[in-house]
């Protein structure tokens, strides 16, 4: 029974980490002001909606640091196209993923 | 049937067709399409091995469109054709039986399996055919791990069949037609998927169903669980999804079916082949 505890609780740790990773944060807006000095965590909380429900649509999606910025650079065009987003989505995902390039891996 | 065939080959021909994120055959997982963008998906599923001789052929054709961000709905049509000895029959005889019906399904996204703790959806499904009228509810929970991937559902299922009597009212057949509620069945999915690519993932489904009729409550109960292949296109036009799901066990022994494998409810072995297209 206590294995059974346990295992429960490491699942729950697991999926957390897994959430974790996505989440926009205060350090990632105190970042991505650099870029877009009035960024709010509201945006990027949408940004991140939209990343889930538009991309994982179709794909399973990237944990945004995991990917170099070049690499998004050239893929965001392209997918905006073949997602059909439109350019306030768009902006809005593009700022979530770059609110992220503070903890690059 | 033909017709409808020949629609789904045209579309095949198409080009810029993109897929939707799924990967299980039997299991449902909560992603929706996004909004406006459209798929169609073909089922075949061949089920064979009752007692004595049985064939079943089922074939679905399913129009799904995206109606927001969260809520998609889609159109079936579905073509079953059975092929069966009975038991106990010396004649040698093979009765062939057809069906054919028309369901709308609705899907409803709650939470993301990616980003969000655990990720799950409502559906419901309305089913009608020439004589019977289905209505299904399913929640669905899935979680994405970096390549893993792990789906459960649950579905509850009410199935009506049209009913006709004859009373012979003073010299005259009077006939009296009504609905009744034949059986509700439940079954639970449980899916798992290794993506060893993006486009690539092997894993495996299990069934778990319980017969449910009204007159006799629960009378059949079985487990089925076999791998499940999925592949998609490099330019994601396309997928494919295999699956092989044989009986392992009867979990509702009984006098009337005493034996490991259930063969009288169901099937010793299903394949199902599902083609999925986005346009």
């Amino acid at each position: 029974m206590k294995t059974n505890y346990f295992l429960i609780l490491f699942s729950c740790f697991l999926f957390s980490c897994t959430t974790a990773v996505f989440k926009p944060t205060l350090s990632d807006v105190e970042y991505a002001k650099t870029v877009y000095p009035s960024v709010t965590i509201d945006e990027l909380n949408k940004g991140l909606t939209l990343y889930a429900n538009k991309c994982g649509a179709c794909h399973q999606i990237f944990v945004p640091n995991k990917v170099s910025p070049a690499i998004w650079d050239a893929m965001m065009p392209k997918m905006k196209v073949r997602a059909k987003l439109e350019d306030e989505e768009m902006d809005l995902i593009v700022k979530y993923i770059k609110s992220k390039e503070g903890k690059l891996n | 049937m033909k017709n409808t065939l020949t629609f789904a080959l045209t579309l095949l021909l198409l080009g810029g067709l993109k897929a939707q994120d799924k990967q299980f055959a039997q299991t449902y997982q909560s992603t929706n399409l996004a909004r406006g963008f459209r798929d169609l998906e073909i089922w075949s599923t061949v089920r064979m091995g009752k007692e004595a001789f049985y064939r079943g052929i089922d074939e679905r054709l399913e129009f799904e469109i995206g109606l927001n961000d969260r809520l998609q709905t889609s159109l079936y049509l579905n073509a079953t054709h059975q092929s069966f000895a009975t038991k106990g029959d010396s004649t040698g005889t093979i009765t062939s039986v057809s069906d054919f019906s028309i369901s709308s399904e609705w899907k409803l996204k709650l939470t993301d399996a990616t980003t969000q703790t655990i990720g799950s959806a409502v559906y419901g499904e309305l089913g009608i055919s020439g004589t019977g009228l289905e209505l299904e509810a399913k929640l669905i929970l899935d979680k994405r791990i970096d390549k893993h991937l792990i789906a459960f559902n649950i579905a509850g299922e009410w199935e009506w069949e049209q009913e006709v009597k004859g009373k012979v009212i003073n010299g005259k057949v009077e006939q009296e037609n009504k609905m009744k509620l034949m059986a509700t069945p439940i079954e639970f999915n449980l899916g798992y998927m290794y993506n060893i690519r993006p486009s690539f993932g092997l894993g495996f489904e299990a069934k778990n169903q319980y017969e449910i009729t009204t007159e006799k409550g629960l009378e059949h109960a079985a487990l089925l669980l076999g791998p499940t292949l999925f592949f998609n296109s490099k330019d994601k036009e396309y997928k494919l999804i295999l699956n092989f799901l044989p009986e392992i066990t009867n979990l509702r022994k009984t006098d009337e079916q005493p034996n490991s494998l259930d063969l009288d409810e169901y099937e010793k072995y299903q394949f199902r082949l599902l083609l999925d297209f986005e346009f």
